[in-house]
């Protein structure tokens, strides 16, 4: 064997040696936990008075149960409100800080980005307070300004979820924003005076250059958002969580299910069965949003 | 190679596996003559999470370990979610706490000495733990192997009663004594009851916002003599659409119809003690934690109306906080777990720190204690209001339980499947018929499958 075959062997070695060591902490780490969780899917089992293996039963009790696709069915809510609202109050936002110099542009990130740093819990228990009928914040504005009843917010199955959502929506408005701000500061300046010399108005401007420059910047958002989304649960069980899903379950969703069944209830197969069925949806949503990456870095 | 690499791939899978299966059970230890520890020992103890109850368990500790001092008590202080949760996960991998406080509804359908230390007969024999407690609470931590494996430490006495605001009650002008059956709580509601000048309800006559309403719904189809008819246990059938569950859910639901209780007044714990209802229908629990969170509110207690036509109450979801140790523990720790649980079953102190100073409202897990504390306060020697309000509910709280003989937990088919059905009837998202077939559906389907 030459020398340089002796040393390119050893370097492979060395190479293997290396990855293995990462391999297997993924292995242990996520790989085994996750064969594990499927195999606990599989049975009827409180970890420890028994374990007998089901098949697929526990995802046909979770199926058939009312409450789970009532959850099934909020977490798409939440997703078809939270991404294109969240994305579009974000883009209109960004466009008015864009608009603005100086130190004033610098104020208004600021105040927008605060509520990102703040702690989800946190702001999950002012949000109750000020949500609480008749006495909270809100109410007493609706019933002030527009001497009307007010809503009741968390209390109404009806609206429950909206509120949960509009407070997601406002929390994070402020990432989004400055993701969208610095694509929108990306764009080459000799298009907007293009766009202006040939008479184009703010409003043009912004759907006709600015949208579809941020293409990837607004995918990139949508796609984190929608894994957001269907893995919410702290919002939910911090405002509507006495009992957890909210009145009448108007707030229940896939995760908090997954934690009252494995949890609560000790069972732990249909929590873990409710938990693939997340990691599925999760799965496909990361594979949309590759495909639609690609596509867009091809156009 | 490439060989060489798909093995170790598979080994590496193959121990990833290995490690992330389940833990084989202890091996099983044999009798030991209970002794106590002369060796220092400390034990860790999870607590639940609440005013009253925390100084006394800081209290009954101080006891504890200056009548032992080479025992020291190292606690934790949970909140009641946060033991729900972590009891039976901690246990399963093996970091539970040396002591633990639990509910014994939770081991409904379980089998109880895969999960505690045995009580039976290392410290006490069967019959001698029965005859100092009630017997409600035994059989829920009796394992597989007739042994036990709690003992009692005290019943909040969930839906025993309501809580109501005295100020409230006397501006009113209702008479509390005269109160026998819910025909006339319904009377007393109404005059309780403020509304605005559109007609809207400001403050509810009687809060049934806490799930222990659904409780005294199970309580009330009992008290008719349906408890067979409601649930089939050779079958694991319920039947809610029998006439006995209709009209207690019809007279249940006529104090929203009827303009007394508000179903959407928000979150109970913040309801009530601002006023927004008048009464609450919850455990005497209530009056022990709100008293001591609230001191300035004047609340008392009464015992639960008697259903209309019922000579009789029945209490059948009956909830005992319980005390156990870990199965993991042996030796000198073990011991000193052991002696723990004994000083709370027969140490007259134990229960002395909570009515003497005020701390709490229930049913005391012994027999002995709660007999004497009735004959003092017969006797006029009353240690607190609190023990006057437990003397004058808890024997007829005890007497009264006849627990349904279901398998599904209380966490699950109390506050997961009946309340909320109630609360979609009270705020008119469902009507009389549909919460009754769902109920009959979903408590069958929850029933069966614990029996699968």
């Amino acid at each position: 064997m030459g020398l340089a075959t002796r040393g390119k062997s050893k370097v492979n070695s060395y190479i293997l040696i290396v990855s293995l060591f990462v391999l297997a902490y993924y292995l242990i780490i996520t790989i085994g936990p996750l064969i594990y969780n499927v195999i606990m899917s599989m049975s009827k089992t409180d970890l420890m008075s028994e374990w007998k293996f089901v098949g697929f039963k526990n995802y046909e009790l979770n199926f058939k149960n009312e409450i789970f696709l009532k959850a099934l069915t909020h977490n798409f809510i939440y997703i078809l409100i939270l991404v294109p609202v969240g994305i579009s109050t974000s883009l209109v936002i960004a466009f008015l800080i864009y608009n603005t110099s100086g130190i004033a542009k610098k104020i208004y990130l600021f105040m927008f980005f605060a509520p990102v740093v703040t702690s989800l819990i946190a702001v999950a228990v002012i949000w109750k307070l000020l949500y609480y009928p008749n006495v909270g914040l809100f109410a007493k504005i609706i019933q002030g300004f527009f001497h009307v009843d007010s809503p009741l917010f968390l209390q109404d199955p009806k609206i429950a979820l909206l509120c949960i959502i509009i407070m997601d929506i406002w929390k994070d408005t402020g990432l989004r924003v400055v993701v969208l701000h610095a694509g929108m500061e990306e764009i080459p300046q000799s298009i907007f005076d293009s766009a202006r010399i040939d008479g184009a108005s703010n409003i043009k401007t912004f759907f006709k250059i600015i949208i579809p420059s941020l293409r990837h910047q607004i995918i990139f958002l949508a796609a984190i958002y929608s894994i957001n989304a269907l893995r919410v649960f702290g919002q939910v069980y911090m405002m509507t969580g006495n009992p957890a899903g909210g009145p009448v379950h108007s707030t229940q969703v896939l995760v908090v299910r997954m934690y009252q069944e494995a949890f609560l209830y000790t069972k732990f197969g249909r929590g873990a069965a409710i938990s693939m069925v997340v990691f599925a949806m999760l799965i496909g949503l990361v594979l949309i949003e590759i495909k639609s990456f690609d596509k867009s870095y091809e156009d | 190679m490439k060989k060489m690499f798909v093995l170790i791939l598979l080994v590496c899978l193959s121990t990833a596996l290995w490690a992330g299966g389940g833990q084989e059970a202890p091996a099983a230890e044999p009798v030991t003559e209970f002794s106590i520890p002369e060796e220092d020992v400390t034990l860790s103890f999870w607590f639940q999470d609440w005013e009253g109850g925390s100084k006394w368990t800081n209290d009954w500790i101080d006891v504890f370990e200056g009548k032992y001092p080479n025992i020291t008590i190292d606690v934790t202080y949970l909140p009641f979610e946060e033991i729900n949760t972590k009891l039976f996960p901690a246990i399963a991998a093996g970091n539970e706490a040396d002591l633990m406080f639990f509910y014994d509804d939770w081991l409904l359908g379980k089998d109880a000495s895969k999960f505690f230390g045995a009580v039976t007969p290392d410290l006490y024999t069967y019959d001698e733990v029965k005859a100092v407690t009630f017997e409600s609470t035994i059989k829920r931590y009796t394992g597989s192997d007739g042994e036990l494996y709690a003992i009692p430490w005290g019943s909040g006495s969930n839906a025993a009663g309501l809580l109501y605001h005295k100020d409230l009650v006397d501006e009113a002008g209702v008479d509390i004594e005269s109160i026998k059956t819910w025909d006339d709580l319904k009377a007393a509601a109404k005059k309780l009851t403020k509304k605005d000048a559109s007609g809207k309800i400001e403050r509810s006559g009687v809060l049934f916002t806490y799930h222990e309403i659904a409780y005294t719904w199970l309580d009330m189809i009992a008290a008719q003599g349906a408890a067979d008819k409601l649930l089939n246990t050779e079958t694991g059938k319920w039947d809610f659409t029998i006439p006995e569950a209709r009209e207690a859910l019809e007279l249940i639901n006529s104090f929203v119809v009827d303009g007394i209780f508000d179903p959407q007044s928000g979150d109970p714990f913040t309801a009530f003690p601002n006023k927004i209802g008048a009464m609450m229908e919850v455990g005497p629990w209530g009056l022990g934690a709100w008293g001591e969170q609230y001191p300035d509110l004047e609340l008392d207690y009464m015992y639960m109306p008697l259903y209309p036509g019922t000579t009789k109450n029945v209490h059948t979801v009956a909830s005992w906080g319980s005390l156990a140790y870990s199965k993991n523990l042996k030796g000198a720790e073990k011991n000193a777990a052991l002696l723990f649980l004994k000083e709370v079953l027969e140490n007259p102190k134990f229960f002395n720190i909570a009515f003497e100073k005020n701390y709490w409202v229930g049913t005391p897990g012994s027999k002995a204690y709660l007999n004497d504390l009735v004959e003092k306060v017969k006797a006029g020697n009353i240690p607190s209001p609190k023990a006057a309000i437990t003397a004058s509910f808890a024997p007829k709280y005890v007497s009264n339980i006849d627990l349904l003989p279901t398998k599904i937990s209380e966490p699950e088919l109390i506050r997961a499947t009946i309340f909320p059905e109630m609360t979609a009837l009270f705020i008119g998202n469902k009507t009389i018929d549909e919460v009754l077939n769902y109920l009959t559906k979903t408590c069958t389907n929850l029933e069966q499958e614990k029996m699968m």
